[in-house]
């Protein structure tokens, strides 16, 4: 075995693993940012603006053009317009830490313990009565 | 890692201003009073601040989970 090869065996394992998780943490940061770049710029842009804008506008002229009062036509272009950025609550909602999903999780894994639990009793219990026999 | 945090943060508020510009432009056209298009276009900021308040909370449940 060479000089070389005995260095490499001394070497500790987890240098490589150090290193893995570097590579791994620097591919992460560089993409997570564009990630959240792109879903931001497709909500706050100039374009989406106008786009949301225009169907706000649209919404209220037909609401004007059926001979609804201008309050009433305002208030319900504001919970018309309320409808398409309600996402941040939603967003909130699903990483909102014991929030519904894992509480719901949870309760799921509880229930499904006791199921099981139960139906092991069950068997270990047959088993016994047929022992005798 | 924190200059780019600052950046996001400056280009999110710059580009939260013009989607409200956009919009309120657009809703002027159709003839909605100045006011009222402000009050409506004021939903963009609420978004953006319940987005920032959502990052924040993920990044202090990160640390707690880290410290614990």
């Amino acid at each position: 075995m060479s000089e070389e090869e005995k260095r490499e065996e001394r070497k500790p394992k987890h240098k490589d693993d150090v290193e893995e998780l570097r590579q791994v943490l620097g591919t992460v940061s560089d993409m997570v940012p564009n990630l959240i770049r792109g879903i931001v710029s497709s909500i706050f842009s100039a374009e989406a603006g106008k786009n949301m804008g225009a169907a706000a506008a649209n919404f209220y002229k037909e609401l004007k053009a059926a001979g609804m009062p201008d309050e009433v036509a305002i208030k319900m272009t504001e919970d018309y317009v309320h409808t398409f950025t309600d996402i941040g609550k939603l967003i909130q909602e699903a990483t909102k830490k014991g929030g519904f999903n894992m509480k719901h999780g949870e309760k799921a894994g509880e229930d499904i313990q006791k199921i099981v639990e139960e139906e092991v009793r069950k068997k270990l219990s047959e088993k016994a009565t047929e022992k005798p026999e | 890692m924190l200059g780019s945090l600052l950046t996001a943060w400056l280009t999110l508020g710059w580009n939260v201003r013009k989607a409200r510009k956009a919009f309120e432009a657009e809703l002027r056209k159709e003839g909605i009073p100045k006011e009222d298009a402000e009050r409506l276009s004021k939903h963009f900021a609420d978004l953006k601040d319940q987005m920032m308040s959502t990052a924040k909370d993920a990044i202090r449940q990160g640390r707690k989970a880290q410290s614990q």
